[in-house]
C-alpha cells in the first residue's frame, strides 16, 4: 500500500511538471493579452505583465469599420455549429457503410476517402471557387457548410477504425432477432462508437472555428467574417499591428473551443474505470 | 440470399451516398481541373496554355528548390510523426485513469492543440527561440550558456518546428484515449483473474487492441506531416536559407506568389503520388500487425 | 426531402461543371475561353439591366488591404460618401495583405472582382496586362477624375504602355531610419544623402564607438536603386542578361556582409527587417533600418514611441551617373474591367483622391496624397512626428528622378532568388561574384518565361 502511494506521488509530480511545461506558452499568450503591444514584442521572457490592462479587450472588441467582435463571434458560432452537426452525422453514416456493408467498388470509394484527405486545399481552391461561383454560392455560408454534410475523410476513416473494433457477433445476434441494417446502426453501433463521435465533434468544431482560408475566399463582406478571419485584420506588415488587441481577441476565441472540449471530454473516458491500466 | 445480397449492396451505397455526392461534386471536379492545369502554364489572370509535360520535366531537371523542399519535408515528417505519436501514446496511457485530476491534465495537454496555428503561436515561438529568448535563459539556469539564435541557423531552425509539432500532440492523444476506451473491460478482468502482470496486460491486450487506432493515427499524421503548411509559412517563412521551406509552402508560393498555378498543380500531384504511395504501402502491411475484432 | 435536395444539388453541380467546360478532355486553353465568354455574356446582360433602371440603388464593391486604422478610416470615408450620394451603396471588402492577393487572384479567375480594388506597384503590370483593369485615360481626359492637381509623373507611375490603370492614393520614398541617440553617442552626423562609401565608414565608426551593428538591405529595393544610379532599369538589364548592375550590387552586398559592423546573419534572420514589428532597430540589434517613408510612423511606434529617429536617403553609388532617389505610389485604386459601374467607380476614386472632406479623415494614412493641394492641407493636420515624413518627402521631391516602370511579371520569383543568394553571402557560403554569376542567368530565364 505504501509503495502504491509513492508511485501515485511520483506520477502526480511528473505529470504536473510536464503539464506546466506544456501549458506555459498558452499562459504566456493569455497574460500577453493584458500587456501593451510593445511589451508583448519586447519582453518575451516575462510571463506576467508589468501592469495589467484590459484596454486590449476594449479596443479589440470594437473590431473594424463598425463591425464589432460580437458579429464575428456570432458568425463563427453559426458556421462551426451547423457544419459540425453535418460532418458528424454524415461521417458516422458513411463510416458505418464502409465498415459493415459489402458492396462493389468499396475499395475504390475508400481510396477516394483517403485521396480527399491528401489533396492540398491550395491547389483545388481556384477550381472550387469557380464551381461555387457557378452555383451562385459565393458570398454565402453555403461553400463553408454544405461540403461538411457530405462527410469528411478524416472522420469517416476514424469511424471505420472504431466500428471495425466492435465484434461482428453483436450485429449477427441482432440480425437473428430481426433487426435491419438501419436498426443495427442506430441501436448497436452508434452507442458503441460514442467516443469516436465525440472526438469527431471536438475536432470538427475546432477546425471549422480556425478555418480562415475558405472564409477569406467565399465571404466578401466583413459583416459575414468569422473570428478566424477577423483576427488577421489586426496586422499589416508595413503599418504595424495591434498585437495587444489581437492577443486579447485570440484569447477570447479560444474560449468556445475550450468549453466544447471541457463539456465533451468526459465522454471520452467515462466507464473506463476497471481497464486495469494504471500509472 | 441473392435478394439479401442485392439489398445489402443498395443499403451500403445509401450509407456512403453523402460521401459520393460530396466527392463527385466538390472534390473530384476541382481535382480533375487541377490535374489538367498541371499540364498547362496558367498564371490565374489569363487563360491557361497547354505545355504538355514541361512542368513535370522542369520540376525534376531545373528546379533546385524542388528537391530541397522535398528533403526538408521528408526530414520533418521522419522526426515529427514518430515523436508526436509516441508522445501522444505515452500521455494517453498516463491519463486514461478516471478522476478529476486526470480530466484536468487532459485539458492541459490538449490546450496547446487548441491554439493551433494562430498568429499568437508564431510570435511566441519566435520570441521563445530568439537569441535573447526564453529557451536560452532556461539553458542559462541549468548552466549552459547559450545565445544561439535557434531560428537563425539552418541546422536548428527545422528542429524548432519539429518541437512545435510534438508539443501539439493533443489531437492524436484524444484519439488514443478514445481508442483505449474502446477496449472491452472483460479482457482485463479475465487477465487479472489469470494473475497477469501489468506488463503482460499491456503487451497482450492494450497494444494489440489499440493497433487500429495506432494505424489510423499513423496514416493521418503522415498525411498531415506532408501537408504541413502554416508552421513554415507564418513562423519561419522558409528561412534561413530555405532550410524550413516546406514542400506545400513552396507549392503555394509558386501557385500564388509567382503566379505559376500550373506548375504548382504539378508539384501538388507529385506529392499526392508520394503520399498516396506511402499510405498504400502502410495499408499493405496492415494485415501483419493491425488487429480488428470484426475481421 | 433531403434526398431530393441532394439530387437537385448534384444536377446543379453537374450542369455547372459542364457549363464551366471542365471536362477532362477539354484541354486547359479551351476551358477558360468558354468560361470567359460566358462571364462576358452575364456582364453584358446585367449592364443592360442596370441602364434600364438608372434610378435604382447602385452597389459598388471596394476592396483594400491594411491594418485596423486603415479599415476604420476608410469605412468612415465611405459612409460619408454614401450619405452624400444616396443612390450609391458601397460594400467594403477588406482583409490583410497576404490574404488580399490570394482572394483577388481567385476572384479574378472566377470573374468576380470587386469594382474598385486597391493595387500595389508590384502587381500593377501583371493585372493591367492581363486585361483585369479598366483603362482610366477616358476619365482623366473628361475630368471625371480630376488630375489638375496631380503631377504627370504620378499619373505615369500608374500607367502601363501609355494607358493609366491606377490612381495613386499616396506617395512614398525610400528612407533609412536610424536611432538618433546611438548616432549621437558615436559623435557622427549622417548626411541627408550619403554615398555607399560614406555610409560604410559611418557604420564602421558607430560600431567602433558604440558596438551597435548596422544593416544594409541588399534585396530588391537596393539592387533597383543601385541600377538606377548607373542609369539603368534593373529588370531590363536582367532580361537582356547584362551583368554590370548585378556585379556592382553584389560587390557592395559582400562588402557590407563581411564587414565587422554587420549584424550577424542568424540574428538578422530571426528579426525579419521586412516587417515593421520585428525590425532590428526596434530593440537596437542595429542602429538603422531600410524602409519607406510611409512606414515611418509605424516604425516609430514599434520602437516604443519615445525614441528619436533620424532619417536619410538610401546611400547611393559613389560614382552615380544619375540621381537614384525617387518617389513612388505607396498604393493605388484601380477600376476593374469586369465592373458594371465603371463611371460610378471612377467618380468615387476622384472624390477619394481629390476631396478635402475625405482626406481630412484619411490624413495621409496611405502615403502623402497625390493631389498637391490636398497634400498641403493634410501636412497642416499632422503631428510633429509625422511632419518629419512630410519634410523628408519634400526634400526627396527636390532631387527625385522618375520611378522605374511597374515591376514586370516574374518579379516575386526573381526577388526570391535574390533573397536566397544574399542570404548565402551573409552566411558566408558564397562570394558576391559567385552570387552575381548565378543571379543574372537565373533571373533572365525567369523573366523570359513570365513574359
Amino acid at each position: 500500500m505504501r509503495k502504491k502511494r509513492i508511485y501515485t506521488v511520483i506520477y502526480h509530480v511528473f505529470v504536473f511538471l510536464f503539464a506546466l511545461v506544456m501549458i506555459y506558452p498558452v499562459l504566456w499568450m493569455i497574460f500577453g493579452s493584458f500587456k501593451t503591444s510593445n511589451e508583448i514584442l519586447n519582453s518575451a521572457q516575462r510571463l506576467l505583465p508589468e501592469a495589467f490592462t484590459v484596454d486590449n479587450y476594449i479596443t479589440g472588441w470594437k473590431g473594424f469599420a463598425g463591425y464589432s467582435f460580437s458579429t464575428f463571434f456570432g458568425n463563427s458560432l453559426f458556421i462551426s455549429t451547423v457544419a459540425t452537426l453535418g460532418a458528424v452525422v454524415s461521417s458516422s453514416l458513411v463510416g458505418f457503410g464502409f465498415a459493415r456493408c459489402s458492396f462493389p467498388f468499396k475499395k475504390f470509394w475508400f481510396g477516394c476517402v483517403l485521396l480527399s484527405m491528401m489533396i492540398p486545399f491550395q491547389v483545388i481552391m481556384i477550381p472550387q471557387y469557380i464551381l461555387f461561383n457557378q452555383l451562385g454560392w459565393v458570398g454565402t455560408y453555403l461553400p463553408l457548410i454544405v461540403p461538411q454534410y457530405c462527410a469528411q475523410g478524416f472522420f469517416v476513416f476514424l469511424n471505420v477504425q472504431f466500428i471495425k473494433g466492435i465484434p461482428i457477433e453483436l450485429d449477427e445476434a441482432a440480425r437473428i432477432d430481426g433487426a435491419g441494417t438501419v436498426q443495427i446502426f442506430v441501436q448497436i453501433i452508434l452507442p458503441l462508437i460514442k467516443s469516436s463521435i465525440v472526438t469527431s465533434a471536438i475536432f470538427s468544431f475546432m477546425w471549422r472555428w480556425d478555418d480562415f482560408l475558405a472564409a477569406l475566399l467565399y465571404l466578401n463582406r466583413p459583416s459575414k467574417y468569422p473570428v478566424s478571419l477577423a483576427l488577421k485584420l489586426f496586422s499589416d506588415p508595413t503599418s504595424g499591428s495591434d498585437w495587444g488587441a489581437m492577443f486579447a481577441m485570440a484569447t477570447l476565441s479560444l474560449l468556445p473551443i475550450f468549453i466544447i472540449f471541457l463539456t465533451m471530454q468526459k465522454y471520452l473516458v467515462e466507464g473506463i474505470a476497471s481497464t486495469g491500466i494504471k500509472g | 440470399m441473392t435478394h439479401r445480397k442485392r439489398k445489402e449492396k443498395i443499403t451500403g451505397y445509401l450509407f456512403i451516398s453523402p460521401f459520393i455526392v460530396g466527392f463527385v461534386c466538390f472534390i473530384s471536379i476541382p481535382m480533375v481541373m487541377s490535374f489538367v492545369f498541371s499540364f498547362t502554364q496558367y498564371d490565374i489572370l489569363t487563360p491557361p496554355e497547354f505545355v504538355g509535360l514541361k512542368n513535370y520535366i522542369s520540376m525534376f531537371t531545373e528546379d533546385r528548390l524542388f528537391w530541397k523542399t522535398f528533403g526538408v519535408t521528408m526530414f520533418y515528417v521522419l522526426f515529427s510523426v514518430p515523436l508526436r505519436l509516441l508522445m501522444a501514446l505515452v500521455v494517453a496511457l498516463l491519463l486514461v485513469r478516471p478522476g478529476k485530476l486526470s480530466a484536468f491534465y487532459r485539458t492541459v495537454f490538449y490546450l496547446p492543440s487548441i491554439i493551433g496555428s494562430s498568429v499568437a503561436i508564431a510570435i511566441l515561438w519566435k520570441r521563445m527561440f530568439a537569441s535573447n529568448g526564453m529557451i536560452n535563459a532556461l539553458l542559462g539556469v541549468i548552466g549552459i550558456e547559450s545565445n544561439s539564435a535557434w531560428l537563425g541557423k539552418s541546422q536548428t531552425a527545422i528542429w524548432t518546428l519539429i518541437l512545435l509539432a510534438v508539443w501539439q500532440f493533443g489531437s492524436s492523444m484524444l484519439i488514443f484515449l478514445a481508442g483505449l476506451k474502446q477496449i472491452p473491460q472483460y479482457l482485463y478482468e479475465a487477465a487479472t483473474v489469470d494473475g497477469a502482470s501489468w506488463f503482460t496486460k499491456f503487451f497482450k491486450i492494450t497494444l494489440p487492441m489499440l493497433t487500429p487506432t495506432i494505424f489510423f493515427n499513423l496514416i493521418n499524421q503522415l498525411i498531415n506531416g506532408f501537408m504541413a503548411f502554416t508552421q513554415s509559412y507564418i513562423i519561419t517563412e522558409g528561412k534561413p536559407q530555405n532550410s524550413t521551406l516546406f514542400y506545400v509552402v513552396y507549392m503555394y508560393q509558386n501557385s500564388f506568389k509567382y503566379n505559376k498555378l500550373g506548375y504548382g498543380c504539378a508539384l501538388a500531384w507529385f506529392m499526392v503520388l508520394v503520399v498516396g504511395g506511402l499510405t498504400a504501402l502502410i495499408f499493405l502491411t496492415q494485415k501483419k500487425w493491425v488487429y480488428y475484432e470484426a475481421e | 426531402m433531403k434526398k431530393k435536395w441532394i439530387g437537385i444539388m448534384t444536377t446543379l453541380a453537374m450542369t455547372a461543371s459542364v457549363l464551366a467546360g471542365c471536362g477532362s478532355d477539354g484541354g486547359g486553353g479551351q476551358t477558360s475561353v468558354s468560361e470567359e465568354s460566358q462571364s462576358r455574356e452575364t456582364v453584358q446582360e446585367s449592364t443592360q439591366e442596370a441602364s434600364a433602371s438608372q434610378e435604382e440603388e447602385i452597389t459598388i464593391r471596394v476592396s483594400w488591404w491594411g491594418g485596423q486604422s486603415r479599415h476604420d478610416l476608410t469605412q468612415q470615408v465611405i459612409n460619408l460618401y454614401m450619405e452624400q450620394n444616396p443612390n450609391i451603396k458601397i460594400e467594403a471588402e477588406f482583409t490583410d495583405w497576404s490574404g488580399y492577393w490570394d482572394r483577388l487572384a481567385t476572384q479574378a479567375a472566377g470573374g468576380e472582382l470587386p469594382d474598385v480594388i486597391q493595387m500595389d506597384y508590384s502587381y500593377l503590370s501583371q493585372y493591367a496586362s492581363s486585361m483585369q483593369l479598366a483603362d482610366l485615360n477616358g476619365y482623366l481626359e473628361s475630368g471625371v477624375i480630376d488630375r489638375s492637381q496631380i503631377s504627370d509623373s504620378i499619373i505615369e507611375s500608374g500607367s502601363v504602355d501609355g494607358s493609366c490603370y491606377a490612381i495613386s492614393l499616396g506617395s512614398t520614398a525610400p528612407m533609412v531610419l536610424y536611432d538618433k541617440a546611438t548616432v549621437d553617442a558615436a559623435g557622427v552626423t549622417i548626411p541627408l544623402k550619403p554615398t555607399l562609401q560614406e555610409f560604410y565608414d559611418i557604420c564602421q565608426e558607430i560600431y567602433d564607438k558604440t558596438g551597435v551593428p548596422a544593416y544594409y538591405e541588399s534585396g530588391m529595393t537596393t539592387i533597383e536603386y543601385n541600377a538606377r544610379a548607373m542609369g539603368t532599369v534593373i529588370y531590363s538589364e536582367l532580361l537582356a542578361g547584362n551583368t554590370e548592375a548585378a556585379d556592382t550590387h553584389f560587390d557592395w552586398v559582400e562588402q557590407f556582409a563581411t564587414a565587422p559592423f554587420c549584424i550577424p546573419a542568424d540574428i538578422l534572420s530571426e528579426k525579419n527587417p521586412q516587417v515593421v514589428d520585428s525590425m532590428p532597430i526596434n530593440d537596437l540589434s542595429t542602429w538603422n533600418v531600410f524602409s519607406f517613408s510611409n512606414s515611418f510612423l509605424s516604425i516609430y511606434e514599434a520602437c516604443g514611441g519615445d525614441r528619436e529617429l533620424g532619417v536619410c536617403m538610401y546611400p547611393s553609388l559613389p560614382d552615380a551617373s544619375v540621381e537614384p532617389m525617387y518617389l513612388k505610389p505607396a498604393m493605388f485604386f484601380s477600376v476593374t474591367e469586369s465592373s458594371q459601374y465603371k463611371d460610378e467607380a471612377a467618380e468615387f476614386i476622384d472624390w477619394f483622391v481629390n476631396s478635402e472632406e475625405a482626406n481630412e479623415i484619411l490624413k495621409g494614412e496611405r502615403g502623402i496624397p497625390a493631389n498637391s493641394a490636398i497634400a498641403d492641407m493634410v501636412s497642416g493636420l499632422v503631428s510633429e512626428t509625422e511632419a518629419i515624413v512630410y519634410d523628408y518627402v519634400a526634400e526627396v521631391n527636390q532631387v527625385a528622378t522618375a520611378v522605374d516602370p511597374p515591376t514586370p511579371a516574374g518579379y516575386s520569383e526573381v526577388e526570391a532568388v535574390l533573397t536566397s543568394l544574399v542570404e548565402d553571402i551573409r552566411y558566408g557560403n558564397k562570394t558576391g561574384a559567385e552570387a552575381a554569376a548565378e543571379f543574372v542567368p537565373e533571373a533572365q530565364s525567369i523573366l523570359e518565361a513570365a513574359q
